[in-house]
């Protein structure tokens, strides 16, 4: 079994349920088969650049003149 | 499993009974015939044709050697000795041949020689050395099977009290348990002759023959058995991958090094507290210390499925027991370690493993080997490398009244497996002996695995039904330094936020110096930047903002320069079209990242997919004028710590999709900063060839490492860049100092310099990557002559920038042939891996998992592609950090390098590009005349290396080869193609369902050519001559006169060695255009004619002006060389 894992930039990854979940990454939601763990995050990990990379680019687009 | 009849044998009987299984048959019934010629027992017969295939052989001698202390009677010994020798047939047997080719043994009445030889007429100092060469001179003299003896003592005398006793015994008629026949034997007659009495009578009844004939009819019983253990050992690995020392791994397969001797230094009572432990899981001590045997090899090695080989004692009948001879069968086990076992649990398995070994023990090992058809590999031994014996029969030690006797510890041996275990006892208890192959392990190596046994031992003992995987293998320093000491690379290199700053802060400083020389222009640092400028502001004037993708189809030129760095101005990451890949693949890019710009030149524009992204044509943007060529200030940094995407290389995907990697800016700044320390310092000017293509990583290595330091790009046309004999000469005319190189192009180079041109000695440094690098004597002969230059090994997978670096020695006569990819570069950090996740100990295989500011962010849209190959990472310093999974399989090497060893899946690199199988099958599978597909590697070496696809067609028609080849040239790039197409009717599966390699049929790269029937014999002797290089360099038994090179499997690194063989052998100079236009012997041959009229290779420019069919492939050629991205 394994948890789906995401760290504060908002990148998803997968760990083993019986390992201890190393520092700065949180659960999200049950343990479960990983496939299923991997299906979730192809439906909710919706833009791969990390999350300060994201805002960045967000502020600059409504930015004139960028 | 030596086991003494008795209680171990009681107990086997009893398992047996519980499991079912049938006893072995009545030990009864070895009856005195009173021959004194017969058969080979089969374990005999195999060391008799291992002696037949190499005479001379001492592997197979057995020494036993005793210093004796006290008053020896000299006369009873060597009365005993006689004795002895007139007491035990099988030490006065022979070996010859019959008249039917069969060898038979036979029993001879000469007794084998006893020489005593007095070295007390030595000077004292001399005589211990003189006694320890006759110790091995007699370990070195080999016996003739056939004449005899097979027996031989000799007794030296070095003073009055101390004597040498050594007896040499060939193992064919000689096992452990008769050494202690022997010795028992030798004490009491030697005890009976000093008393002057006559001894202790010789067992009357049965004789070793007597044994081999009854033998032979139980085992012609036992052909069943031979289908258990076909059964049992189907699809069983045949190596155990250890942490040797030997380079690569040590997967050599070369002949044995001398065997090593270490006591395995266990705390005391291990052993007994786990052989209680395996008594109350009904086991036998062997069974015990086999099982713990074997979580060791699983722990170190990772496999779950190993064999061991063990011998069987088969002295069952009583009447065997005071026999001297060889007794051995070997029995192959495969002792189940899956799903992480307890030990305890483990205990359970092994026993019945062990018991059904019992049970099938009548079968010859030699038939079950022949049953399995192993592939052999070289000397080693055909079905395991790892071996356990409980050398329980180690007997009385010699006890001669009134002498004390010492053994004498003699390692004749070569070692005959990789690793070896044996228990043994001793009256202070038992011992465990680890034996190593001395080619495969160093002493510190080996002492360092007895330490790691000793400790997993202790585990076993003490945390039974802990799962296997619990133990700790490492001891906390070790862990220490694996984990941090050697990841210690975090450091301030001052990394500029966005790669290009690196380059327009280089510009403001040195505007006027040269940053490009391309085909007689020197542009400068303010004009590129300039030109840069100026696509910026097109693009941003198309939209082009902070992370907008940007697709590159530019031929190598000052404007593809100015595309990169403009669209890095411009925000944007910049996604290097192939302009040389199919349309279809280059589609299925633009579609994956939705570029909304595609930048292409004259040459390329017509050759790009339709797409609806504008197309800005990069050589026809306004003149940037002369306000704009002024030096530019570095664009004001916006928005950080914002960290967009640089560029996306696009790499094999094993889902059958190319996989887009999204490499951000602060990575890639990290490895500028880190590749200017390295390899600086930097002298203004400093020539670097652009040599990489721009949709390999390496291509921003080579292009802003030299333009963050105000060095010199030197770029090359295409033209130039194909012609690999050439290489050379450029380096040479354009004194390029820094070159970044696949490893299969410098190889080439090494070996066109043999022809002894003079080197590019402006070379500084070289850097190879991208493939394992091996050293070649080739290779050290041109960096001999070039002694003012340094070669590099980097490592790294696109997913990252390198991230580890190896200088190798200034002298390559110190180069190893397997080079390490070296430690981890600034601010990265390299952990070799378990499958749990795990530091592995030095010299164990791992996957190599990578951490720090190199990573990607991930794969463009594939979420869960990125999820699974980026995990959090458990050891690093900053929380939230991610670790790349690699796939790669490496090991640690005692000084902290790292060394490369292969893969963890079907990924595999062919010319130096990383192709994932399942890629190519998926595509193979698409064709509707295929109903199932299987790609595989034919070829070890890298030049050899070639795709092969299995295919199972739908009922009716198969698919031609070449509709097939061309199916997949439509869709993938060339190095995708398979070489030959196989249809097989179905595909072969082992027992566990996968595909079984070893059943598939060899390709026949010539049956696409000879299926169409056109095989055209040569015309005359050079045609001729040609041919043979061809199919020489094709590895296939013919080429026909107009037979199509690349059509019978033939690739551009084969064909460039072709071409050499030719030239060297018809002495003249050919390029590789001459060939690739006509790629058939006759074609060759008219080129070598051409040559030799007029005595002047034929123009290059020739190869430009005519390319229609050899255009293709002087493009894949081409892609060899700046191939591969990692």
């Amino acid at each position: 079994m394994h948890n789906v894992v995401v760290n504060d930039e908002e990148q998803y990854s997968i760990w083993p349920a019986d390992r201890e979940v190393p520092l700065g990454w949180h659960v999200v939601g049950e343990p479960r088969p990983e496939a299923e763990c991997l299906a979730y995050i192809e439906e909710h990990w919706t833009d791969l650049r990390p999350r300060s990379a994201r805002r960045a680019a967000e502020r600059e687009d409504g930015a004139p003149g960028a | 499993m030596t086991a003494r009849p008795g209680d171990a044998e009681r107990r086997i009987r009893e398992l047996l009974e519980r499991r079912g299984l049938p006893a072995p048959r009545d030990p009864a019934g070895v009856v005195p015939r009173g021959r004194d010629r017969g058969p080979l027992a089969p374990g005999q017969r195999r060391l008799w044709l291992l002696d037949r295939m190499h005479p001379g052989g001492t592997d197979y001698l057995v020494p036993l050697a005793w210093r004796l202390d006290g008053a020896l009677d000299e006369p009873a010994l060597v009365h005993a000795l006689r004795e002895v020798f007139r007491r035990h047939d099988a030490l006065r047997t022979v070996f010859r041949v019959r008249d039917d080719g069969e060898p038979e043994q036979c029993v001879l009445p000469d007794l084998p020689e006893i020489t005593v030889e007095d070295l007390g007429g030595l000077p004292a100092g001399e005589r211990e050395r003189a006694e320890r060469a006759a110790l091995r001179a007699e370990t070195e003299r080999p016996f003739d099977l056939a004449a005899g003896p097979v027996a031989r003592a000799r007794l030296l005398r070095l003073d009055e009290r101390r004597w040498t006793l050594v007896l040499v015994v060939h193992h064919i008629v000689f096992d452990e348990w008769s050494a202690g026949v022997l010795t028992r034997d030798l004490s009491a007659l030697y005890a009976a002759a000093h008393r002057g009495e006559a001894g202790p009578a010789a067992a009357s009844g049965p004789r070793y023959l007597d044994w081999v004939l009854w033998d032979a009819e139980r085992s012609a019983a036992a052909d069943g058995q031979v289908d258990h253990w076909r059964r049992v050992l189907d699809g069983a690995p045949t190596t155990v991958d250890l942490p040797t020392d030997a380079p690569g791994g040590g997967e050599g397969g070369g002949p044995g090094g001398p065997a090593g001797e270490l006591r395995v230094p266990v705390p005391p009572g291990v052993v007994a507290d786990l052989t209680d432990l395996g008594r109350a899981e009904g086991c036998t001590p062997f069974m015990t210390l086999l099982a713990a045997w074997a979580a060791f090899l699983h722990r170190l090695s990772g496999q779950s499925d190993l064999v061991i080989g063990a011998p069987v004692a088969r002295r069952g009948p009583a009447e065997t027991h005071a026999m001297v001879g060889f007794f051995l069968n070997t029995v192959a086990l495969r002792p189940d370690l899956g799903g992480d076992p307890g030990f305890r649990a483990l205990l359970a398995r092994t026993r019945a493993v062990t018991t059904d070994a019992y049970a099938h023990a009548d079968a010859p090992f030699d038939a079950v080997v022949e049953a399995l058809r192993p592939e052999r590999s070289g000397a080693r031994h055909p079905l395991f490398r790892a071996w356990f014996a409980d050398d329980d029969a180690g007997g009385p030690e010699l006890d001669l009244p009134g002498l004390r006797s010492a053994p004498v510890p003699l390692t004749t041996r070569t070692a005959k497996f990789d690793l070896a275990l044996f228990l043994t006892r001793h009256a202070d208890g038992a011992a465990l002996i680890l034996e190593y192959d001395g080619a495969l392990f160093t002493e510190d190596t080996a002492a360092r695995l007895a330490d790691r046994l000793a400790r997993l031992l202790a585990a076993l003992a003490e945390r039974p039904d802990a799962p296997l995987s619990a133990h700790e293998l490492l001891d906390p320093a070790e862990r220490e330094r694996l984990v941090r000491t050697w990841n210690d690379t975090a450091r301030d290199l001052g990394a500029e936020a966005r790669a290009h700053h690196w380059f327009e802060k280089q510009a403001a400083r040195t505007p006027d110096a040269v940053a490009v020389e391309f085909a007689g222009q020197r542009v400068t640092y303010a004009e590129l930047d300039a030109r840069a400028e100026a696509v910026a502001r097109a693009l941003r004037r198309v939209g082009v903002t902070d992370g907008t993708y940007v697709a590159l189809a530019v031929r190598r030129s000052v404007a593809m320069l100015a595309a990169v760095l403009g669209t890095l101005k411009a925000g944007g990451a910049y996604v290097a079209l192939d302009p040389d890949h199919p349309r279809d693949r280059l589609a299925l890019v633009l579609a994956d990242t939705g570029a909304p710009v595609l930048l292409v030149d004259p040459a390329t524009r017509d050759g790009v997919p339709d797409t609806d992204a504008v197309l800005l044509d990069v050589t026809a943007l306004p003149d940037p004028g002369p306000a704009a060529s002024g030096p530019a200030a570095p664009a004001a940094p916006r928005g950080l710590p914002h960290d967009p995407v640089a560029y996306v290389t696009y790499t094999s995907g094993s889902t059958g999709r190319p996989k887009g990697i999204l490499m951000p800016h602060r990575a890639v700044s990290n490895l500028v900063a880190w590749t200017l320390e390295r390899y600086g310092p930097w002298e203004p000017g400093h020539r670097t060839l652009q040599f990489a293509s721009l949709s390999f990583d390496v291509s921003f290595q080579e292009i802003f490492s030299t333009l963050g330091s105000g060095g010199t790009l030197v770029l090359v046309t295409e033209e130039q860049r194909r012609d690999v004999h050439g290489l050379a000469e450029l380096l040479r005319r354009e004194r390029v100092e820094r070159l970044y190189v696949p490893a299969a192009a410098l190889q080439q180079l090494a070996e066109g310099h043999r022809g002894g041109a003079t080197p590019p000695t402006a070379l500084r440094t070289v850097v190879a990557g991208s493939e394992q690098l091996v050293v070649t004597d080739d290779l050290r002969r041109l960096f001999a002559d070039l002694p003012g230059t340094r070669l590099h090994n980097e490592y790294g997978p696109s997913e990252t920038h390198v991230v580890t670096a190896h200088a190798l020695p200034a002298d390559p006569a110190a180069w190893p042939e397997w080079v390490p990819v070296g430690r981890p570069v600034a601010n990265t950090r390299v952990y070799v891996l378990d499958a749990l996740g795990r530091p592995v100990p030095v010299g164990v295989r791992g996957e190599v998992h990578l951490g720090g500011r190199g990573l990607a962010h991930g794969y463009l849209g594939m979420p869960r592609q990125t999820a699974a190959a980026f995990t959090p990472d458990p050891f690093g310093p900053e929380p939230g950090a991610r670790l790349y999974r690699t796939g790669d399989i490496a090991r640690h090497l005692s000084d902290g390098t790292l060394e490369f060893l292969g893969r963890a899946d079907d990924q595999v690199k062919i010319r130096g590009y990383r192709v994932e199988l399942d890629e190519v099958r998926t595509t193979v599978d698409a064709h509707p005349a295929v109903r199932s597909a299987f790609v595989r590697v034919h070829g070890e070496r890298s030049a050899e290396r070639r795709l092969v696809a299995y295919v199972v067609p739908h009922a009716g028609e198969p698919p031609a080869a070449g509709e097939l080849a061309e199916f997949v040239r439509r869709r993938l790039p060339g190095y995708m193609v398979p070489s030959a197409f196989v249809t097989v009717e179905r595909l072969p599966l082992t027992v566990n369902g996968k595909v079984d390699q070893r059943r598939l049929p060899e390709p026949d790269f010539a049956a696409t050519v000879r299926a169409e029937g056109r095989y055209a014999p040569p015309r005359d002797a050079l045609e001729r001559a040609v041919a043979e290089v061809l199919a020489d360099a094709l590895s296939v038994p013919r080429v026909g006169r107009d037979d199509d090179f690349f059509a019978l499997g033939g690739h551009s690194l084969l064909a460039a060695k072709a071409l050499w063989a030719v030239q060297e052998r018809q002495g003249v100079t050919l390029t590789l255009g001459d060939f690739f236009r006509r790629p058939t012997a006759a074609g060759l041959a008219a080129c070598v004619r051409r040559a030799r009229e007029s005595g002047a290779p034929p123009p290059q420019s020739a190869a430009a002006a005519e390319r229609p069919s050899g255009g293709r492939r002087l493009d894949d050629l081409f892609d060899d060389l700046l191939g591969p991205a990692q």
